[in-house]
C-alpha cells in the first residue's frame, strides 16, 4: 500500500497498528480546500477489520478541519461508510481516504452540520459510540 | 514504515520488471485480511474469502463483506482452485520476485524477456525445480486435491512390509490376478480365476487397509453455532467445558469464546491441511491474549452505537446512588479505623481477603482477636441459634477447640453490619463456634462437646448450608 498511494493522499506515521495519519488534499480546484492540507487520524480497534477504524480530521496549526456539511468542526466525520452499520472488512486506509478526498470533492458548501456548535461542546462520546442518522445520500 | 516493507505485498511488485504481478497478486488475496487466502471459501454470491475471516464476518454482520448480501456460514463452500492458484503462486513468488527485481536494474528490451518467459513453459519449469528443493509441499498437496487423499502411500508400504511376513504364514500370490490367499487353496482357485483380484485374504486387505485411515480423514464434524440467548449460564459453561475450551469469565466473554472456537474449528474442518486440536487451542490462547481480554469492556451494550447513555444513567440512578455513598462511607470508615487503630485497616481486607486470617490465629483467644472475626452468620436467626446451642455445649467442655491457623471463610459482610468493635457476647459465642470450621481436625477433639452427635455432620453446619447434606454422607459411609 505504501509504494503507490493514489494522488493526493500520503502517509505521515504508520509505526504501530493502533494509530495511523494520512495527509489528504483535495486535487481539483475546488476553492473551499485549495491549498489545504487535512490530517486524518485512524484509530484501529482490535477486531479491525472486521470493525471499523475511528477516522476523524486532526486539526492542528497546519492543518485545518475541512468544511462540509458532514464532518463537525472537532473533527468528526459522519459517513456511514465509517459507522459499523456501513462498514465493510474489505475497506482499508486506502479506500476510507479516498472516500473522503471524493466527499470533499464533490461538495461546494461551506457549511457544519446543523447543532455543530452543541455537539462540540457536549460530546463526550468517541465517534464510533454516536448515534448518527445517515440521510443525505448525495454525498 | 521498514516494519512494514518486511511484510510480503503485492506491491513489492511494482517497481520491477514484472509489475503487472501486482494484480495478479492482490487477485490472490483475501480482502478482508489481506493475506493470501488460507482455506478459501466462496459465498453464495460467490465471493471468495478465507474460511476464518469469512466466519468471523458472518459472525459479526451476516453480510458478505464485498457485496453487503446477507449469507450463512453454513453455505460456505471450499474454493479449491483458488488454494491451489495460491499455493502455486506463493511457491514460485520468490523466485520470480528475485528474477524481477535483477531485471528490472538491467536494460528495458532485457526486461521484456522475464515476462515472456513466465508467460511460456519456462514458469513451469521454474517453479518445479523451485518447489523439489524448498516447497516438497505443493506436490504433494496438489496431489492430495486431484486425488482427495495424500495418505494413500505410507500405508500402502506398510502393507507391503506386512506382505513380507505373510509368505511365511503359509500364503502365496495367483500367478494369473496377485491375489494373495493359502497355499492350498491356489489349485482350486486357478480354476476359477479369471485375472481379476479376488476379493479374499490379502488381497482384501491390501484394498481395505488404505481405506481405513480413510474414514479417520475427514475432518471431525463442524460445530454448530449456539443460540446464546437460550441458554443459561451453566449451560453455556458445560458446552465450553465439554469442548476443552476454557470456560471462566463473563458470560460476554464465554460467548466470544465460544463463537471463536467455533470458527477456528470449522475453518479447520474446511482446511485440506487440518491443524489439530492442539494447535487449534494454542491459536484461541493467542486470541485470547489479543482480543479475549478486552472483552469484559466492548461487547457490552453500553459500548454499541446506539446506546441510550441518558436513559441508563436515569433508569439506574438509585443504584449509582447508593455505590456512590456507599465508596464515601467506606472510605470515611476507613479513614476513621486508621486513625482509631493500626491494626484496624485489616478488617477492611478481610472482606475480600480470608488468607489474611491466619497472622492473627495465634492471638485466637484475645479479645482484639474477637473484632477480627468476621461474622458469618449475622442475621441467620436459625444458625445463630445454633451457634448459641453449641457454644453452651461447648463452654461446658472448656475453649480447647480452638483451632489455629485456619483460615476462616470470609463472610459475605454487608454496611448493615452493627459496629463491631464493642460487640461482646454474640462474637464470644462466635469465636467458640467457629472451631468447627477446621474439619481436619482429629475427630477425638470434638467428641467432648456432643458425644451423641454425628461429628461431621454437626461440624459443617457452621459453614455453608449445602455442606452438611453432603458431609452427613461422608460421615455415615465413614461409620
Amino acid at each position: 500500500m505504501q509504494g503507490h498511494l493514489p494522488p493526493g493522499i500520503e502517509l505521515i506515521k504508520v509505526d504501530d497498528f493502533q494509530e495511523w495519519l494520512v495527509d489528504l488534499r483535495v486535487l481539483d480546484s475546488n476553492p473551499l480546500y485549495e491549498n489545504e492540507v487535512y490530517r486524518l487520524k485512524f484509530t484501529f480497534g482490535k477486531n479491525y477489520p472486521i470493525e471499523a477504524p475511528e477516522v476523524v480530521f486532526a486539526k492542528d496549526a497546519t492543518h485545518p478541519i475541512p468544511w462540509h456539511p458532514h464532518i463537525y468542526s472537532n473533527g468528526i466525520i459522519c459517513l456511514d461508510l465509517l459507522d459499523n452499520a456501513g462498514w465493510s472488512p474489505v475497506h482499508n486506509v486506502e479506500s476510507i481516504a479516498v472516500s473522503l478526498q471524493s466527499m470533499l470533492t464533490g461538495n461546494s458548501k461551506k457549511e457544519r452540520p446543523p447543532g455543530d456548535e452543541n455537539f462540540v461542546k457536549y460530546n463526550t462520546q468517541r465517534p464510533k459510540d454516536i448515534n448518527f442518522l445517515f440521510h443525505d445520500n448525495s454525498v | 514504515m521498514s516494519k512494514l516493507h518486511a511484510v510480503e505485498d503485492p506491491t513489492d511488485w511494482l517497481n520491477t520488471s514484472l509489475s503487472c504481478f501486482e494484480p495478479l497478486e492482490a487477485a490472490l488475496r483475501c480482502q478482508v485480511c489481506k493475506e493470501f487466502y488460507d482455506t478459501p471459501m466462496i459465498t453464495t454470491c460467490s465471493h471468495t474469502f478465507c474460511s476464518l475471516c469469512i466466519r468471523r464476518c458472518f459472525n459479526s454482520d451476516g453480510k458478505c463483506p464485498t457485496c453487503r448480501t446477507s449469507d450463512q456460514a453454513d453455505k460456505l463452500r471450499r474454493n479449491w482452485v483458488v488454494q491451489e492458484l495460491v499455493d502455486t503462486f506463493k511457491a514460485a513468488r520468490p523466485a520470480a520476485l528475485k528474477l524481477a527485481q535483477t531485471k528490472a536494474g538491467s536494460e528495458d528490451d532485457e526486461a521484456e524477456r522475464p515476462k515472456r518467459k513466465r508467460k511460456l513453459e519456462d514458469t513451469d519449469i521454474e517453479e518445479d525445480s523451485f518447489e523439489d528443493t524448498r516447497r516438497p509441499r505443493r506436490t504433494r498437496r496438489s496431489r492430495s486435491v486431484a486425488h482427495g487423499t495424500s495418505q494413500e502411500e505410507p500405508i500402502e508400504l506398510d502393507d507391503s512390509g506386512d506382505g513380507d511376513y505373510d509368505p511365511e504364514e503359509g500364503t502365496t500370490l495367483c500367478p494369473i490376478c496377485k491375489s494373495r490367499m493359502k497355499v492350498g487353496l491356489v489349485y482350486a482357485h486357478l480354476d476359477l480365476c479369471d485375472g481379476k483380484p479376488v476379493n479374499n485374504n490379502g488381497a482384501t486387505r491390501a484394498r481395505t487397509q488404505p481405506s481405513k485411515p480413510k474414514e479417520p480423514l475427514p475432518p471431525a464434524a463442524r460445530l454448530p453455532q449456539l443460540n446464546y440467548s437460550l441458554l443459561k449460564d451453566n449451560a453455556l459453561k458445560k458446552k465450553l467445558q465439554d469442548l476443552g475450551i476454557a470456560a471462566h469469565g463473563s458470560r460476554a466473554l464465554i460467548i466470544r469464546r465460544h463463537t471463536e472456537w467455533v470458527n477456528l474449528w470449522n475453518s479447520n474442518c474446511d482446511s485440506s491441511r487440518p491443524r489439530t486440536k492442539r494447535e487449534l487451542l494454542r491459536e484461541l490462547d493467542s486470541w485470547e491474549r489479543s482480543q479475549g481480554a478486552g472483552a469484559s469492556t466492548v461487547p457490552s451494550a453500553v459500548m454499541k452505537k446506539d446506546f441510550d447513555g441518558e436513559g441508563w444513567a436515569a433508569s439506574n440512578k438509585d443504584q449509582f446512588d447508593e455505590l456512590i455513598a456507599n465508596a464515601r462511607r467506606n472510605r470515611a470508615r476507613k479513614e476513621a479505623k486508621t486513625e482509631e487503630r493500626e491494626e484496624k485497616p485489616n478488617e477492611d481486607q478481610i472482606d475480600s481477603m480470608p488468607t489474611h486470617q491466619p497472622e492473627q490465629a495465634p492471638s485466637i483467644s484475645t479479645p482484639v482477636r474477637h473484632d477480627e472475626i468476621p461474622n458469618p452468620y449475622e442475621g441467620n436467626e436459625k444458625a445463630l441459634s445454633i451457634v448459641r446451642e453449641k457454644v453452651d455445649e461447648a463452654n461446658s467442655h472448656g475453649r480447647r477447640l480452638r483451632s489455629s491457623g485456619q483460615p476462616i471463610p470470609a463472610p459475605p459482610r454487608d454496611e448493615e453490619r452493627p459496629g463491631s468493635i464493642n460487640e461482646g457476647p454474640p462474637l464470644d459465642e462466635e469465636v467458640d463456634a467457629n472451631p468447627p470450621i477446621s474439619s481436619q481436625q482429629p475427630s477425638s477433639q470434638f467428641v467432648p462437646i456432643s458425644p451423641n452427635v454425628d461429628m461431621s455432620r454437626k461440624a459443617h453446619m457452621f459453614r455453608l448450608p449445602e455442606d452438611p447434606i453432603i458431609d452427613t454422607d461422608g460421615g455415615t459411609s465413614v461409620s
